[in-house]
């Protein structure tokens, strides 16, 4: 009778790698990929996202030594992704590569229209999808990267501002603050265009 | 019925939520090997005697250098603790009278 080998685990091929085995890594970028590309894609602009995950996956190479083996190997590579979509954003808001778009008439219809609505329809019933992404993209490039990710994580993901925080690497008490802040700020960039009060 | 910073919030989520999400490929896991492969294995994390070690070493020239100027400098001003405790001794006014009283 013949015993199948078992697959390894996380941590038997991390320590695989860190005896010397680069190859090894080919199994945690099968296994993860898709998870970290996920995060990533949600950050980033899409044609920048497979370069990102690139850059995500290498820094967890170079730290996988400090990888204790208590953690999730999941929740540590979301935690590099997250970091790295933010370094990234930092790097085109000082090279000043973020565009500034002005919204058009349409941007300011679709908003007027979900504002204006007085029933529960869906979103996809507003007009167009592609209109919503772009006052979306206008918003947040007028944001700091600091903001823009809690914004991103906090506001549109849902998630919680320990989780924010965790994934970030910040205090609690610096997300809870860039989280009130960048939506004061999302506000007043969507109040602009439709006139003062039209969202409180 | 929603307020406004609801309805515009729930289409902001949709929209962010709509946003395409790229495949990677085999081309890309190559690219991403190879670059690894370039790298070498990953380094270890330096424990505490390790680096208490490398601290040590660092730190041995200048203590070695630290004690060679403190002598020279000890030597040139011609420092003797028991000669100084003795003039102190003998010049002491209070230990003079009572010699004298006891002399006397």
């Amino acid at each position: 009778m013949h015993n199948t080998p078992s697959k390894p685990n996380d941590r038997e091929i991390i320590q695989r790698i860190l005896d010397g085995d680069a190859d090894a890594f080919a199994e945690i970028l099968t296994r993860y990929k898709d998870y970290v590309m996920g995060i990533v894609s949600r950050h980033v602009p899409y044609e920048q996202a497979e370069e990102t995950a690139h850059d995500a996956f290498i820094r967890a190479y170079q730290s996988l030594a400090t990888f204790r083996g208590e953690d999730n190997l999941r929740h540590w590579l979301a935690s590099i992704a997250v970091r790295t979509c933010y370094d990234f954003w930092r790097q085109r808001y000082r090279l000043k590569e973020v565009p500034m778009s002005s919204l058009t008439q349409q941007h300011q219809e679709w908003l007027e229209n979900v504002i204006s609505d007085t029933s529960d329809r869906a979103f996809g019933e507003h007009g167009s999808r592609k209109e919503a992404r772009e006052v979306l993209d206008w918003a947040l490039a007028k944001l700091s990267a600091e903001d823009r990710m809690v914004l991103e994580m906090v506001y549109l993901e849902g998630l919680t501002i320990r989780q924010a925080a965790e994934l970030l690497g910040w205090t609690t008490a610096n997300v809870k603050v860039r989280s009130f802040r960048s939506r004061r700020k999302l506000q007043k960039l969507l109040s602009g265009p439709i006139g003062e009060g039209m969202i409180q | 019925m929603k307020d406004n910073t609801t309805k515009v919030r729930e289409a902001l989520r949709a929209a962010y939520r709509e946003k395409e999400t790229d495949q990677t490929g085999e081309l890309w896991k190559t690219r991403v090997m190879g670059h690894v492969r370039s790298l070498g294995a990953p380094a270890a994390p330096a424990n505490f005697s390790v680096l208490f070690g490398r601290f040590v070493w660092r730190a041995a020239p200048v203590a070695c250098l630290l004690i060679v100027a403190l002598t020279v400098g000890l030597v040139n001003l011609d420092y003797a603790p028991e000669y100084e405790i003795t003039a102190t001794f003998m010049a002491d006014p209070i230990e003079s009278t009572v010699e004298q009283l006891w002399a006397g």
